[in-house]
């Protein structure tokens, strides 16, 4: 796929712009972001949000079962390719006391993330349902606004 | 011969759920038995369009795997012990650094992820990358197997459905609007847009708009503390769309004046094609796979000073004769990304690389 030449002349727009910025003393007063210091009362979760929800759940089905180690790259120089070894060594020597409390922890994440897509399931099947009620509702509202019209015009026809 | 397609979660909505897909419609056409195998599968679960990765059928010798990476997953090491041709297809991962500080779950999964990405170097049999930026991050990670690049798969035809009548009503004034789409990431560089916006509402146009269209997730602290820039900033106008409905993505493209992007870290960065699509002009910061995707069109600009990047905006919505030949350009640079040229990119490679193996 061939890189067209840009036809717009970008940078000459941009000292044009860069000059007239000078020229008109344009003030720049800008607060910086890094300075900006969060509201943390904005994150608190005192609301559901399904799709928020859904993707945490996501999250956690993808990443509930860790592995008791990760892949040492052996690559480098001398020097790095020793500290690779002894971190090889050292990975090696603590498998027998690692490996169980990994084992422990995702059995536990399982059974988490097992209980957390019970309570989504819970959710979807309740959500059904509360469309359905309101659906229901919404009809027997009809219902109940026509006939009060009907028992309203019969009382006035008496 | 089956072609299957494996990904750790297939979403819906985003840019590699709707490539995954889109290239399964093309394996298909091609007569080749194919499947979507996924660990998570998104809002589509019920449909038949993925099953779980626990589904998998037996694989052959000759049969291949098509996997896309992007993500830290369990799947990343397991792909390689099921028999078959290992092709990657590299929708790059982004640098762990912007998370640091904001998300430490996303940063450590990054972290994960580049692990990962390494450890399949020498055990690709052939890669496909979205951008020749991501071909480079992968020869950067020692990839030494043949690399080639083809972009995202777009069904244009998607972007020609009724855009929501509500957006544009509200919207569709004499205002300028500005937007953004892409979900509210560090990354993105959301703060940058924001400070353009300031400057341009100061001084070019006080009653314009800024809507960042995209998912904003709950508990963001990066979301949270860009509200609050908005805040002391006094802003009005700047409107957080969060995620929202197709028919509305497709209305807030068709209100803008501009599509602004100051992203650092785009692997492609599909809505610059979008933009291309809905004709909306496109100033972007030049970095990663943004140039590729943009191919000489747009306003590319290598300054992020809010102030010039504000009086940009304003020379881009009031020069006629400008805008008009930046939406040229990008209507020229479209036809590279019709779904008919990708398809073909494919078909060419999957086909050249069967042939290779005899």
């Amino acid at each position: 796929m061939e890189e067209r030449k840009n036809k717009i002349d970008v940078e000459s727009i941009l000292e044009e712009i860069r000059k007239e910025i000078k020229e008109n003393g344009y003030t720049n007063d800008l607060l910086s972001f890094d300075d900006c210091q969060v509201n943390m009362e904005g994150m608190s979760l005192n609301y559901f949000n399904k799709r928020a929800f859904y993707e945490e759940i996501v999250s956690i089905n993808h990443s509930w079962n860790m592995a008791p180690d990760h892949a040492i790259s052996f690559s480098g120089n001398i020097f790095k390719k020793f500290v690779t070894l002894i971190k090889k060594i050292i990975r090696r020597l603590i498998k027998f006391h690692i490996d169980p409390i990994v084992g422990d922890q995702n059995i536990f994440n399982f059974n988490m993330v097992k209980t957390m897509n019970m309570v989504n399931a819970y959710i979807d099947e309740k959500e059904v349902e509360i469309e359905r009620l309101t659906l229901t509702q919404e009809q027997m509202t009809t219902q109940i606004e026509q006939l009060s019209k009907k028992i309203k015009r019969l009382e006035e026809n008496k | 011969m089956k072609i299957l397609q494996l990904l750790p979660t297939l979403a819906y909505g985003d840019a590699i759920g709707n490539h995954t897909i889109a290239l399964r419609t093309v394996i298909e056409s091609m007569g080749y038995e194919t499947g979507i195998y996924a660990e998570n599968i998104g809002l589509l679960a019920n449909s038949k369009i993925a099953m779980d990765i626990g589904e998998l059928p037996d694989l052959k010798k000759d049969d291949i795997i098509l996997y896309h990476l992007s993500t830290g997953s369990r799947l990343n090491h397991e792909i390689t012990k099921l028999p078959g041709h290992k092709i990657i297809i590299y929708h790059n991962i982004t640098p762990p650094e912007y998370f640091q500080g904001y998300d430490l779950f996303v940063a450590r999964n990054i972290r994960w992820a580049l692990e990962d990405a390494k450890y399949l170097a020498d055990k690709a049999d052939y890669c496909l990358t979205d951008s020749d930026f991501n071909k480079n991050d992968l020869v950067s990670l020692g990839y030494q197997c043949p690399i080639d690049v083809m972009p995202i798969l777009i069904p244009f035809s998607d972007y020609e459905q009724k855009p929501s009548a509500k957006i544009i009503k509200r919207y569709n004034d004499q205002c300028t609007n500005i937007i953004f789409t892409g979900r509210i990431a560090p990354n993105k560089k959301q703060e940058d847009i924001i400070a353009a916006f300031y400057y341009y509402k100061k001084y070019c146009d006080s009653k314009a708009r800024l809507f960042l269209v995209g998912s904003c997730g709950q508990g963001n602290l990066y979301y949270e503390k860009l509200k609050q820039y908005v805040e002391n900033l006094e802003l009005d106008n700047v409107y957080f769309t969060d995620h929202i409905k197709f028919d509305e993505i497709l209305a807030y493209y068709q209100i803008a004046d501009i599509f602004l992007c100051m992203s650092e870290h785009e692997g492609f960065c599909v809505p610059l094609v979008e933009s291309m699509f809905f004709k909306v002009p496109i100033i972007a910061y030049n970095s990663t796979a943004v140039p590729f995707t943009l191919g000489g069109s747009g306003v590319l600009v290598d300054d992020k000073n809010p102030l010039v990047i504000a009086k940009l905006i304003d020379k881009v919505v009031k020069d006629e004769a400008l805008r008009q030949s930046i939406i040229d350009g990008q209507t020229s640079r479209l036809n590279d990304f019709t779904y008919e040229n990708i398809r073909k990119q494919f078909v060419k490679y999957l086909e050249k690389y069967i042939g290779e193996q005899g």
